[in-house]
């Protein structure tokens, strides 16, 4: 059974009309998914879909076999504490900075205080998880003094500390120099690996995808994937169609 | 002076004046350096080596010196000619290379009635593209120095640029197929 299924999902808005025509996704434990597209290509609803932030407009969306439209909302809102984590550079650099008063250990170990853990047990995993994401050295420093490298990498401690089954990645790098956008990128790969962890990272930057062993290009309401097979088009009149096409 | 007759011949050339090195591993060095959007037969490599021996651009070690060694594989060095044939081509000027030339042919040659099987190809290429990308890992492997560092980050965001230039193109394209098949049916 897959983590993360999606069947048959599709989702319009009335103003920009169908973001997605139906289509299935399946990311199994441990899968490492890249989803590019253009600017408001659909793939940042992509992610929302998968997190139950938002409902699909048909199809179903299973997370451990349980149809996210089953649960109530403060189910749903659980399950993103516990199993699906979300890294979306853009809204954890507002909330970073938008902090003055704490450091950057404080920050990652918010959460699970949050969840009730002690402040000892919470700041013990976040130090881990930061020196994980390669921050280790920032633990003390307050959040506005943080390089856009550092807080991508603060951002994904924040969301790894609850130790999910499915990480979802925004826009990891936008603004990031081209060698801190491929450090940011083998760091995805090896979290991916060591702890076994399913990730579905969105980018519109193409080199975000780089290695990616499943890549999903998103766009004008398609999903398409290079692991799918080509489609077959059976042609009316067309020798094709009859099978008598041949090599010459 | 004799020239290569390929663009192998002078990656083949270039590899060997690197380092020296046999066939296998001078393959293996290529496809890790070069990335999978650079495609070429590998066994194509030994009638490279041919030619470029042939040419004296390179040379093989002898018989003798492999039975020293207890191997039967051939190590290649690269001679004064071969150098100096390397050095003009790596400052000749880069003629620009078509592009996509398969697929602008099939669109060229399509009708209106072709219109599902053009966008069936699109898709197809997509995936293709995706799939080249997917596979640049090969590109990571490999302890590197600083200089190889820097030419596969080059040589691999030249491949990823155009490869997203590329699936633009195929969106605009399918775009455009896609709204002349309605404006036609409405």
């Amino acid at each position: 059974m897959a983590l993360l299924a999606f069947e048959g999902v599709a989702k319009s808005y009335p103003r920009s009309g169908v973001v997605f025509e139906p289509f299935d996704l399946e990311i199994d434990e441990g899968d490492f998914v890249g989803a590019w597209g253009e600017r408001r290509s659909g793939k940042s609803t992509l992610l929302r879909l998968a997190a139950g932030i938002e409902a699909p407009d048909g199809g179903r969306i299973r997370f451990g076999g349980r149809d996210l439209a089953g649960m109530s909302e403060s189910e749903r809102s659980i399950l993103r504490r516990t199993e699906i984590g979300i890294a979306a550079t853009s809204t954890d650099t507002a909330s970073l900075l938008a902090d003055r008063s704490s450091t950057v250990v404080e920050q990652v170990a918010l959460p699970l205080i949050f969840q009730g853990a002690s402040h000892n047990t919470a700041s013990k995993l976040a130090h881990h998880f930061l020196r994980m994401v390669g921050v280790g050295d920032c633990i003390s420093t307050a959040p506005w003094e943080l390089r856009a490298g550092e807080i991508t990498r603060v951002a994904l401690a924040r969301a790894l500390v609850r130790e999910p089954r499915l990480l979802l990645v925004d826009e990891p790098a936008i603004t990031h120099s081209p060698e801190e956008r491929d450090a940011i990128r083998e760091l995805l790969h090896d979290l991916s690996r060591r702890l076994q962890l399913a990730m579905l990272v969105a980018s519109e930057e193409i080199t975000m995808m780089a290695g990616a062993p499943r890549i999903l290009s998103v766009g004008d309401g398609k999903v398409i994937s290079n692991e799918q097979p080509g489609t077959v088009i059976e042609f009316p009149g067309s020798r094709l169609a009859g099978g008598e096409a041949s090599e010459r | 002076m004799a020239r290569p007759r390929s663009l192998l011949d002078r990656v083949v050339l270039g590899f060997v004046a690197e380092r020296p090195g046999y066939g296998y591993e001078l393959s293996k060095r290529i496809t890790a350096r070069m990335g999978p959007a650079w495609r070429y037969n590998p066994s194509g490599i030994y009638a490279a080596l041919d030619r470029l021996e042939d040419k004296a651009f390179i040379a093989g070690e002898s018989r003798d010196v492999r039975a020293r060694r207890r191997s039967e594989r051939i190590n290649y060095r690269v001679t004064q000619d071969g150098v100096l044939d390397l050095e003009q081509w790596l400052g000749s000027a880069v003629r620009k290379e078509p592009v996509r030339e398969d697929v602008l042919a099939r669109i060229a040659v399509a009708g209106p009635e072709h219109a599902p099987l053009l966008l069936s190809a699109l898709e197809g290429y997509e995936r293709e593209c995706l799939d080249i990308i997917a596979g640049t890992t090969a590109l990571q492997l490999g302890p590197t120095t600083p200089w190889e560092r820097l030419i596969i980050d080059g040589v691999q965001d030249s491949m990823l640029q155009h490869l997203r230039a590329e699936i633009s193109w195929v969106k605009s394209m399918r775009r455009r197929i896609e709204a002349f098949e309605s404006s036609e049916n409405a």
